[in-house]
């Protein structure tokens, strides 16, 4: 029997207890899925009588990653779709109603375990935590990359679980301003840029769960270039002053909103667009008061 | 040396997106200045001379 790539699904649960495995019960559907163990391979000496290897290696710690693309939906309500809020839960992003803003209390941020069956097998990771960028062109729906680290478990074979289809329209971008105006963009990527490390204890798998250990979001986005007089790109660049970002989505019910209270650019380069002058613009996104650098809001359309 | 207020006032006339720059950025932001740019930008918001604030143009 040849098992089909077409044929996968992806499931995710918010653990009780990080690093144990539960059952994966948000469906997720995602793009680009990706799920691989990253352990290190062991080799053992042997007796050293011969060239070559006598014996066998063995596996070293249970590390595993995963990787895939969502869009960006709501819940068909004023939420966020269930799914991606334990992933944002699980990217050191914390709940507030339906505000998430980043946590840089590890006991508050959470792990997921992520179950992928392919066709006829089941890998699973379990204690993930991961960071995520969204990113697209205008006009387009918003696609949200995301990358997990955890513990990996053995491949057990399962048969593709029941699943209810998400019929949810995906959110694109609706408006974007750089310090209150629009700036002409084409496309735009922001990322978490959160830095997952592995927690360790005494245990056969060597690694207990991922953690966020520390984030370093940034904005990536391609604006029209201006008259000195009516936005000093450069300018703003060598004096460092921050400007606020807002960027709106909608599914056409419910939005999306993301602010980035201060931003400051790391890197402009002068660039093409269709014979129009734009930037390859580069920002670090930075607290303002604590942890709001990003804020992501749900809420009715106007 | 002109002081800070007119420099500022200076500087957002001239430049875009310096509306919420502290003071020590509008003066890092001027002093990569040349003297010509400075002085362009310090004619730009003087008071023309002679004006008389208060009087009636309709005459």
């Amino acid at each position: 029997m040849s098992q089909l790539t077409r044929k996968r699904i992806i499931q995710i649960a918010v653990e009780t207890n990080k690093g144990t495995k539960v059952a994966g019960t948000l469906l997720l559907q995602v793009e680009d899925l990706d799920i691989n163990p990253t352990g290190s391979y062991e080799k053992r000496p042997g007796s050293g009588k011969y060239l070559g290897n006598d014996l066998p290696g063995t596996a070293g710690e249970q590390s595993g990653e995963v990787s895939f693309t969502t869009e960006l939906l709501s819940a068909g309500s004023a939420a966020l779709n269930t799914g991606l809020v334990a992933l944002f839960q699980a990217a050191a992003f914390k709940q507030t109603l339906e505000v998430y803003t980043p946590t840089s209390d590890s006991s508050v941020a959470e792990t997921v375990s992520i179950d992928v069956f392919e066709d006829g097998n089941k890998k699973s990771l379990a204690g993930c935590a991961g960071t995520w960028t969204i990113e697209g062109d205008v006009g387009k729906p918003a696609k949200i990359k995301w990358e997990f680290k955890g513990v990996w478990q053995p491949t057990v074979a399962a048969a593709l679980p029941t699943v209810t289809l998400i019929s949810t329209l995906p959110m694109k971008m609706t408006a974007f301003t750089l310090d209150g105006d629009p700036v002409g963009i084409s496309k735009y990527a922001l990322a978490a840029g959160a830095e997952v490390a592995y927690k360790k204890d005494g245990v056969a798998t060597g690694v207990v769960n991922g953690i966020v250990v520390q984030s370093d979001p940034e904005l990536s986005i391609d604006p029209e270039d201006q008259l000195v007089s009516a936005y000093d790109f450069d300018g703003i660049r060598l004096a460092g002053t921050e400007a606020a970002v807002v960027m709106t989505f909608s599914d056409g019910t419910y939005t999306a909103t993301i602010t980035l209270a201060k931003v400051n650019t790391k890197d402009l380069k002068g660039a093409d667009r269709d014979g129009v002058k734009t930037y390859d613009w580069t920002g670090q996104v930075n607290n303002s008061a604590g942890d709001d650098a990003i804020s992501i809001e749900m809420g009715a359309a106007a | 040396m002109e002081n800070t207020k007119i420099i500022k006032a200076a500087i957002l006339k001239n430049r875009g997106g310096f509306d919420n720059a502290s003071d020590d950025q509008i003066m890092t932001i001027w002093s990569m200045l040349d003297s010509d740019t400075k002085a362009a930008y310090l004619d730009s918001v003087k008071e023309p001379k002679g004006k008389k604030t208060n009087a009636n143009s309709d005459g």
